[in-house]
């Protein structure tokens, strides 16, 4: 007898929610599922939200009026050092993370992303550096230098105490989540989509995503060199930036900003994806110009890293360079006006719908559109060099950030609430929560730049009663309160949502996407099949499709041997090509990143013995994340349903692990570029230059270092053609050659610049060879760790993967240790002759 | 393979602006290092220094390059049979426009700005 439909979507559930369901109690902890990981970063991120929101609130009532200050100059540094910090790093950027690891498998068509032990790690990094800035703030160690902590403000000698150290501590902690998410969503949006979505069908929102983890991916690694630099230098006293042994405190601004600016777009666009979602849906008519906007986007991101040194203006740069980053700066208007006007001609086309989620939308447009042309305004030298460190440039910014993130992200939230809650909201608090937040912000920033432009700075904790300020602040100060008392409506009605909202049939806002094409609140597996898609991944229809997949009548409708799976396909044709076997929930995310963090509080403390083992606990717990992959024989095609079959992952020559390290790579070879940037940026202008003591190293050790890493990178990349023969040999050979190439760059780096603290030049030397040395010891690790899963019989010529992995590795470590060696060779010669002028 | 030709495609969607980015990171490196070195004081022709002539030569190139990058996708955009496979090129090829432009624009004044002042 045939099988009702009914009774097989609920069979299928049952068995999906077996497979996908972590622990019970604790045991959750150990979930690595995208939506609860999603779930988690959105709500922590809540969490941050209201602590910077706290702090705001600190500092509105200290500028009320000229007479009303409760902190002194150094608590409220402490207070807006941490409003930034907290906003930026651990507020943004995670709830976009959170925003794009919930949603994307779901617009994707897919189960989860690529790598979901990875977001989990990602997350509790993100978790436990900010618990670590918080706790510095409890105990009133928090940073004060400022949320872009200047030098030589925030250096050993301004700055004596553990303030700063925090910060680049714990910023560099988080950052490795937003590196681990920017790895997981490039890799999941090219690879880990329903078959048949090509490039050009994919949802809006995954070109945004796709451009935004590129832009963290090379944005992020300068911002982590130039906080291990300065922490080389405060706890060192390696001098980059101090400017009487050779450093610059400009490098610092340069290394900050070329991360700083790219990260306002990062924040912005994905916020604009959203728009681009649900504007398409509240219009009733699909995105006017989709492939313009892809093509906006895109020269966006570049642009957008092109104009760091508008930041800098007024630090003293030649007409000519000025020239090409304010045009760069103006530039990025036009894609951004583009997409402006690509949402107002879907508005235009379609029948608006006036719901919750739109007057966000309404309200982005205002103060956006306002914030952005005070930007076009500070792009213009004449102006910035008058409004510079004013209120101005805080109401600016505030109405980027504001308009361009927390509008989107609130109409967002309105939006895809139901999909989390899987109830439909009520509606009563709202729209006087819209209304407190709009007239609250307009009221705070709207007036801040009258502020600005009469002359107030920045950072100052109190002012004086004949300023002329105090009615301006005052008003702001209301404005704030205001403000805040709407952020609070919202939170009362995102919980009386859950308690109240009415349950809904599927899609509740006719949308066209596949987030909609599943139960709300979505079952941990997503789709109980996933679709095969034949037109425009934001033309569908959810109602009908989402029957047919939760029939089971898509592909992988059956639970395989108790797995978790999905599907991943060629990266622009969107062809079947692998089956994704996912990991089990583990505890290993969560014990890594505690390894992770105490290497991190011990650097704080300065307990510099605990570094080697809390280094080699991280490496041992990753090595166990291998485990998982481990297959002694070879599968060959499995089916997926629907009449297809693919190589699972492990046996598929494009698996999406392959791509995470090329990817993981071009940000390692980003942190590198930056490097070399500040060797050659301190050439040509830090003073104090040349040295007076360059530092010596042998010719001849260079040369034998050189070969030996050429040699053992070699012996790496060979090893793959021999996989499933007899590669062990070649393997451990290689680790040896890793071994001697260490042995002698530390050799050099050590006899060699004995005075690394006395000036720049032999800082920077020294770091470049540590550099190549720690990818050598990594090198060595790949090579050994490659032979033992051959010895073990885990390898053959088609499960290559490991070391084809390892292949990229082993290139990269000898190419870049060649080049690094040669540049500190140049860098002495230019440094030691070359003569400053 | 055909992953490998994939790859390519998503690689070319950043060759346009990547092209810039190299242009930017050149003009920029130049005219600090001719700077340093003081470039700006030697006269190589007609009253143009070689600091000048450099950061033009290379303006030059970049904007060649443009060109040639340009009419390298209007040709695989036409080749380009497979619809979905098609979308990656011409996008691709929208972009190098945009970044030719984007060069033009902002380049354009190492023609007779100051380069060291």
């Amino acid at each position: 007898m045939m099988e009702e439909p009914r009774s097989i979507a609920l069979r299928l559930h049952r068995e999906l929610t077996e497979a996908w369901s972590p622990p019970p109690g604790i045991g959750r902890l150990a979930a690595i599922n995208h939506t609860v990981i999603g779930l988690r970063f959105m709500i922590t991120a809540g969490v941050f939200f209201a602590i910077g929101g706290v702090l705001a609130m600190l500092i509105r009532a200290q500028l009320a009026t000229s007479a009303s200050p409760f902190m002194d100059e150094g608590l409220y540094a402490q207070v807006f050092t941490m409003h930034g910090t907290i906003m930026m790093f651990l507020f943004a950027i995670p709830l976009i993370e959170g925003f794009a690891i919930y949603l994307l498998p779901k617009l994707l068509g897919a189960r989860d992303l690529a790598f979901p032990r990875l977001g989990a790690y990602g997350y509790w990094c993100y978790l436990f550096g900010g618990i670590m800035l918080l706790a510095a703030l409890a105990g009133g160690v928090a940073p004060d230098a400022g949320w872009f902590m200047y030098a030589p403000l925030s250096s050993s000698t301004h700055s004596p105490g553990i303030n700063a150290d925090v910060w680049l501590l714990g910023v560099t902690f988080v950052e490795i989540s937003a590196v681990c998410a920017a790895v997981e969503l490039i890799v999941s949006i090219l690879k880990i989509r329903a078959p048949g979505m090509s490039l050009g069908r994919m949802p809006i929102f995954a070109w945004y995503m796709l451009v935004v983890g590129a832009m963290m991916l090379f944005a992020f690694p300068p911002l982590i060199l130039g906080s291990i630099l300065l922490e080389l230098e405060r706890a060192f006293g390696l001098p980059f930036f101090d400017p009487e042994r050779g450093g610059d405190p400009l490098l610092w601004q340069h290394l900050f900003w070329l991360f700083g600016h790219p990260e306002v777009y990062i924040i912005f666009l994905p916020a604009a994806g959203v728009l681009s979602v649900l504007i398409p849906v509240f219009a009733g008519h699909p995105l006017v110009g989709y492939r313009t906007v892809v093509v906006a986007i895109v020269s966006m991101a570049f642009l957008s890293f092109g104009l760091w040194v508008h930041h800098m203006y007024m630090v003293g740069i030649s007409h000519l360079a000025m020239a090409f980053f304010s045009a760069a700066s103006a530039l990025v208007a036009v894609p951004t006006a583009i997409q402006i006007f690509a949402w107002l001609a879907t508005l235009a086309h379609g029948r608006p719908r006036l719901t919750i989620p739109m007057l966000y939308v309404f309200g982005f447009f205002f103060v956006f559109v306002i914030g952005g042309l005070t930007g076009v305004m500070l792009a213009m030298m004449p102006f910035d060099k008058q409004a510079h460190d004013t209120h101005f440039v805080v109401a600016h910014f505030h109405y980027v950030l504001i308009g361009g993130f927390v509008f989107p992200m609130l109409a967002g939230l309105y939006y895809w609430l139901p999909h989390i809650s899987g109830r439909f909201p009520v509606h009563h608090l709202s729209k006087p929560a819209f209304w407190l937040i709009f007239i609250g912000f307009n009221a705070t920033f709207l007036v801040m730049h009258f502020t600005g432009l009469l002359g107030m700075p920045r950072r100052v904790h109190t002012y004086a009663a004949e300023s002329g300020w105090e009615v301006y602040n005052l008003i702001s100060s209301v404005g704030g309160f205001i403000m805040t008392i709407g952020f609070g409506l919202v939170l009362i009605d995102i919980i009386a949502q859950f308690r109240y909202g009415r349950h809904f049939r599927r899609n509740p806002w006719k949308a066209a996407t596949l987030d909609w094409a599943m139960p709300t609140p979505p079952p941990l597996y997503n789709f109980a099949s996933l679709p095969h898609v034949d037109r425009r991944a934001d033309m569908l229809e959810p109602e009908t499709l989402g029957n047919e997949l939760a029939a089971g009548r898509g592909y992988l409708g059956f639970v395989r041997e108790g797995r978790m799976e999905t599907l991943a396909v060629s990266m622009v044709s969107g062809r079947l090509e692998q089956v994704v076997q996912l990991p089990r929930n583990t505890w290993l995310p969560l014990w890594t990143a505690l390894a992770t963090s105490a290497f991190f509080i011990a650097m704080l403390a300065k307990a510099y013995w605990v570094l080697p083992s809390s280094v080699a606990a991280v490496l041992i717990l990753f090595l166990l994340w291998t485990k998982e992959s481990a297959r002694r024989r070879d599968t060959g095609p499995l089916s997926v349903g629907l009449g297809a079959s693919a190589l699972p992952h492990t046996e598929s020559p494009n698996a999406p692990s392959w791509w995470a390290m090329l990817l993981t790579l071009a940000a390692d070879a980003t942190l590198y570029a930056s490097l070399i940037f500040g060797g050659l940026f301190l050439w040509t202008s830090a003073p104090g230059w040349p040295s007076a003591a360059p530092p010596e190293m042998s010719f001849t050790l260079s040369l034998l270092a050189a070969a030996a890493l050429a040699a053992a990178g070699a012996l790496g990349v060979t090893a793959t053609r021999y996989a499933g023969a007899a590669p062990l040999g070649v393997l451990v050979a290689s680790a040896i050659a890793y071994g001697l190439t260490m042995l002698l760059l530390m050799w050099m780096a050590f006899t060699g610049m004995p005075d690394r603290t006395s000036h720049a030049l032999s800082a920077v030397c020294f770091v470049v060879l540590c550099y190549v040395t720690i990818h050598a010891a990594l090198g060595a690790v790949f090579a050994l760790y490659g032979a033992w899963r051959v010895q073990q019989g885990y390898v053959s010529a088609q499960r290559a993967l490991d070391l084809r992995i390892g292949r990229l590795w082993h290139f990269y470590t000898a190419v870049s240790g060649v080049l690094g060696i040669a540049f500190v060779w140049v860098l002495i010669a230019m440094g030691s002759g070359g003569g400053a002028p | 393979m055909r992953e490998r030709g994939e790859g390519r495609s998503v690689l070319l969607l950043a060759a346009g602006f990547g092209l810039w980015s190299l242009a930017f990171v050149m003009l920029y490196s130049f005219q600090a290092v001719g700077c340093r070195l003081g470039w700006q004081g030697l006269e190589v022709m007609g009253g143009v220094t070689l600091q000048r002539g450099v950061l033009i030569g290379l303006f030059t190139i970049g904007i060649a390059a443009h060109l040639l990058l340009w009419r390298l996708l209007r040709q695989r955009e036409t080749k380009m049979a497979r619809k979905e496979e098609g979308f990656a090129r011409i996008i691709a090829a929208d972009l190098s426009v945009a970044a030719l432009g984007a060069s033009l624009f902002c380049f354009l004044a190492v023609f007779w700005l100051s380069p060291c002042l």
